[in-house]
């Protein structure tokens, strides 16, 4: 059953992308209004699939591969739908949706087998640790989305798009600081109850430090120095690159006490 | 006159926005370069991974140690200062959450200095029947003002996923292994052989009745297999920890059972005595025993004897200053960004 809703989830997320891509270039109003039906449609499958999971496993969907790509997917399209009536993301749904289809073709190629929790991960905090990331996750990659399209732009748009992207992704570094800080500290918290020490400079946690640092270095720059535009936009690719080495470089390159994901 | 202004002008320097972000700069940089180089390993393993001339490279600049290196602290120390600071310096009630989040941060590397500073920490190995009063820790043996001993060192296994069944008889070039679960079979490839798994006991006793699993505990795992060749059958138990079982039937075919599970948990049963009074405890991953300051954690076991347990005993003063640290961290970074991200301009 998980296999046949994973794939309706799909399908709602591609046809999203479809219809917008039909109302973007035929100027149809309707196929956005469609776009914009499959989006919510697919959001709230890809939310069903991953509580099913967490009822199914009897654990944090968070074990394999598999499922933390899943609930980075789920976070992003929760940061999108957070913030879109407020800053008025609706014209930008086609490409959370593209992201997400490219999430979810990677997806279809993993194992979806879950794992039993080792001793270590038998815990309340692996929860909100890990959730705190992933939805900071979610907002950062957004946010490095909207940076990048204001690099890309920066020569042809004008200047009011140019500031709106800049502002959006200000707003939502400030809100994965928010969960950044939270996982930082439960995992720091959690460590001392598991391996009986807060902090080991073990690679995983010296990574999501570095991270941390780097949007501190941000979020400085930005509100106490007043940069903004391009510097702040490499600053946020730069974080990004960093989110993307703690989330799974380190798993595969270096060693140490988190040989897990 | 002149002294006073130099040491206002230190003050304003180490307290600066420019010092502030130079240092996290270099803070990212060198945290960076510590994950690159592997830390802590023996000379031996530094030489023959990188070389002499780059294993005395990194010694001289403290790499093979680099987050304890004296540079590295001091890095950490000016940090600290500079936060102290700028903190002062914009001290007011309007900066509130600011003043806060700065101050919480002051108050984890305070934390992490009493940490580094009276931290007693250490190893305790003990065997079923044994009591210990003391830890072995890097500075000596360390006294606790309570006893310790092992009645009982468990350890609980996942059932299988499957079950590797290694199998060969002479007409195949060399054996194979087969990963089942029950129900499933498959053909030994070379073989006119085929093997159905029929059925998985965790505890396999035999009685008069027959075979009986007496529980989910592997004391003794096997697994039942229905071999078949042509229009012929044969059942054969074949144990993990009992193999070479002479076969019945099909004499030429040899199998054997290899167990392997995921570990469950694993978990000291404890006695604690102190003053008299004696208490029975657990001590599992996740689940500490905390006594008198003292915070005993389930480390490792001995999987060739699991009469012993690797127990790792702890006092950190500064754990608790660390995680109020934390506290007003978190609280004061939400009141100050959440504000920032709900200003309707710009950057607030």
């Amino acid at each position: 059953m998980a296999d046949l809703v994973f794939n309706i989830c799909f399908g709602f997320y591609f046809a999203a992308v479809v219809f917008y891509f039909v109302s973007l270039l035929f100027a149809r109003n309707k196929a956005g209004a469609v776009s914009d039906l499959f989006l919510f449609a697919a959001f709230a499958v890809h939310t069903f699939l991953v509580v099913f999971r967490f009822w199914q496993t009897g654990q944090p969907p968070f074990v394999t591969l598999f499922e933390s790509l899943l609930f980075y997917s789920w976070s992003i399209l929760f940061a999108y739908l957070l913030f879109r009536n407020r800053y008025k993301l609706a014209p930008l749904s086609g490409l959370i949706g593209l992201v997400t289809v490219f999430i979810f073709g990677a997806l279809s190629f993993l194992d979806k087998t879950s794992q039993p929790l080792i001793p270590a991960l038998k815990s309340n905090w692996l929860f909100i640790h890990v959730s705190s990331y992933f939805i900071g996750y979610g907002a950062a990659t957004l946010s490095f989305l909207f940076a990048l399209i204001y690099l890309l732009n920066r020569k042809r748009a004008e200047s009011g798009f140019l500031t709106f992207m800049d502002t959006i992704s200000f707003k939502l570094i400030a809100f994965s600081f928010i969960f950044f800080t939270l996982g930082l500290t439960t995992g720091s918290v959690w460590a001392n109850v598991a391996w009986g020490s807060w902090w080991s400079w073990d690679p995983k946690e010296t990574w999501s430090l570095i991270t941390w640092l780097v949007y501190a270095f941000y979020l400085h720059l930005r509100l106490v120095k007043g940069k903004k535009g391009m510097v702040c936009a490499w600053i946020n690719i730069l974080g990004f690159f960093c989110i993307l080495f703690t989330f799974l470089g380190v798993n595969y390159l270096l060693r140490g006490l988190h040989s897990y994901l | 006159m002149k002294i006073k202004i130099s040491i206002k002008k230190i003050f304003l320097f180490l307290g600066s926005l420019k010092t502030g972000l130079f240092l996290l700069g270099l803070i990212i940089v060198s945290s960076f370069v510590g994950t690159l180089i592997p830390q802590g390993l023996s000379p031996e393993e530094y030489v023959r991974h990188y070389g002499e001339t780059a294993y005395s490279f990194f010694r001289s600049l403290g790499f093979t140690s680099l987050y304890y290196s004296r540079w590295f602290v001091s890095l950490l120390v000016l940090l600290g200062l500079n936060l102290l600071f700028c903190t002062i310096e914009r001290i007011s009630f309007k900066k509130r959450s600011l003043v806060l989040l700065h101050f919480s941060l002051i108050l984890i590397l305070s934390g992490s200095v009493l940490t580094a500073l009276f931290t007693e920490k250490g190893y305790l190995s003990l065997r079923e029947g044994q009591t210990a009063d003391s830890f072995l820790s890097e500075k000596g043996e360390v006294d606790l003002p309570f006893s310790l001993t092992l009645n009982d060192f468990e350890l609980e296994f996942y059932p299988p996923a499957d079950h590797r069944i290694g199998a060969y008889c002479p007409q195949m070039e060399q054996g194979v292994i087969c990963r089942l679960k029950p129900g499933e079979s498959c053909g030994l490839e070379g073989s006119p052989y085929t093997i159905y798994l029929k059925e998985y006991f965790a505890h396999l006793v035999m009685t008069g009745e027959g075979p009986e699993n007496r529980s989910e505990k592997p004391l003794n795992p096997a697994v039942l297999l229905e071999i078949t060749r042509g229009g012929e059958k044969e059942e054969r138990w074949v144990f993990a920890d009992y193999p070479g079982m002479m076969p019945v039937k099909f004499k030429d075919l040899k199998l054997a059972y290899a167990w392997q599970a995921p570990v469950k948990e694993y978990s000291s049963h404890i006695t604690v005595q102190k003053q008299g009074d004696s208490k029975e405890t657990v001590i599992r991953v996740n689940r500490p025993f905390r006594c008198e300051g003292y915070i005993v954690y389930q480390m490792n076991y001995d999987q060739d004897d699991l009469s012993w347990t690797g127990l790792r005993v702890k006092k950190d003063p500064g754990a608790k200053v660390i995680f109020v640290g934390f506290l007003i961290l978190n609280l004061s970074v939400f009141f100050y960004y959440y504000k920032k991200i709900k200003e309707r301009k710009g950057d607030g």
